[in-house]
């Protein structure tokens, strides 16, 4: 426990565990996008009046999913990142604050 | 409704294949046989050698004019069974996009709640930061909840497309029938002209004309139709909202 703050480092952590959990979840649902000409065949679309409008639409709109995603994917690693370094950064200030404690302690001793 | 796409290709291409064969024989023995019937016949018989040849170049050059607008309208056929596309493929995709996509992040959009975090509870973390987190965690939710969306919006468009493409091919087999009635007429024409010459081959020359317009039409109806609904389709595809991924505080 860190003075004025509430903290407990080791909920942190679980957190950002939580946090790579879920990152494996929306990098399955990025993946699990059907994409015209790699995942399936864009012919299936036909070559008939307008087929290849719907075609067009359909990859413009995928690719521009997937890019967000991807920046999603970013978000939830940040995430992770972010609570990794909180909870050393308090558990450090509270090592710290325990060795002041000690040497006050020592010297007051 | 669903048919089985493939297989009315297939069936165009086997069709194709059956009606220009019977067309090249009938064509190719349309001379000899209107040779013997000018010949025989008691209108033409005595004509001079002349005449009777300008008769047979005259038939045959309508014959031949008839042949070769049914000979576009096969290869015109010949294409629709190579470009058929694939309705079952997309709703294969379709499936896998609300599967896999859709309801993926609906289930992920409900595990994104402070519930599912212990930093998130005041008696783990109390501080500034933790405040940004939880915005972050409802920012990062209400973005996942937008994958969603789309993913019905994709689903919908290659359901459509599939539903299109059938319809088209439904309005194809009408105009396929046009385009045999059309063969069958010319071919019988040549071949039982010998009656009545000329009148025979001329009433065949007219049933193989309006067996071209009933493919024709019948082509013009599946093209529009199919154009018109899947313009619709790109346009509201093209029109549906992006994701626009919030960028939280708390993770830069």
């Amino acid at each position: 426990m860190v003075d004025a703050f509430t903290v407990d480092p080791d909920a942190l952590d679980k957190d950002a565990q939580t946090w790579r959990d879920w990152k494996g979840d929306l990098q399955k649902i990025s993946n699990g996008i059907p994409m015209a000409g790699s995942d399936f065949d864009s012919l299936a679309f036909s070559i008939l009046p307008g087929a290849q409008d719907v075609l067009a639409a359909y990859k413009t709109v995928t690719s521009a999913l997937e890019e967000s995603i991807s920046t999603g994917l970013e978000q939830f690693q940040g995430f992770d990142q972010k609570l990794t370094k909180v909870a050393s950064m308090y558990r450090e200030a509270e090592e710290t604050n325990v060795e002041e404690i000690a040497s006050t302690d020592a010297e007051v001793g | 409704m669903m048919i089985d796409v493939p297989k009315i290709a297939a069936d165009f291409i086997k069709g194709c294949n059956t009606s220009e064969k019977a067309l090249q024989n009938a064509v190719a023995d349309a001379p000899g046989i209107l040779r013997q019937i000018v010949d025989s016949q008691l209108v033409t018989k005595f004509l001079p050698g002349f005449a009777k040849q300008k008769l047979i170049d005259a038939v045959m050059w309508a014959v031949r004019k008839v042949a070769d607008l049914l000979y576009e309208v096969i290869e015109l056929f010949r294409l629709l069974a190579r470009s058929v596309g694939n309705p079952a493929t997309l709703r294969t995709a379709a499936e896998g996009m609300v599967t896999d996509v859709a309801t993926a992040s609906d289930t992920l959009t409900e595990d994104l709640k402070p519930a599912s975090l212990q930093g998130t509870q005041t008696e783990n973390w109390k501080s500034p930061a933790a405040v940004s987190y939880a915005t972050g965690l409802s920012e990062q939710a209400l973005s996942v909840k937008g994958i969603g969306e789309i993913a019905r919006n994709l689903d919908l468009a290659l359901r459509d497309m599939a539903d299109s493409i059938e319809s088209f091919y439904t309005d194809a087999e009408i105009a396929f029938l046009g385009l045999a009635i059309s063969v069958a007429g010319l071919v019988i024409a040549i071949a039982t002209a010998g009656p009545t010459l000329g009148v025979g081959t001329v009433l065949g020359l007219v049933a193989s004309v309006a067996g071209l317009i009933m493919s024709v039409w019948g082509f013009v109806s599946a093209f529009t139709n199919s154009a018109s609904r899947n313009s619709d389709d790109a346009a509201e595809l093209a029109a549906s909202p992006s994701v626009v991924w919030t960028e939280s505080a708390f993770a830069a």
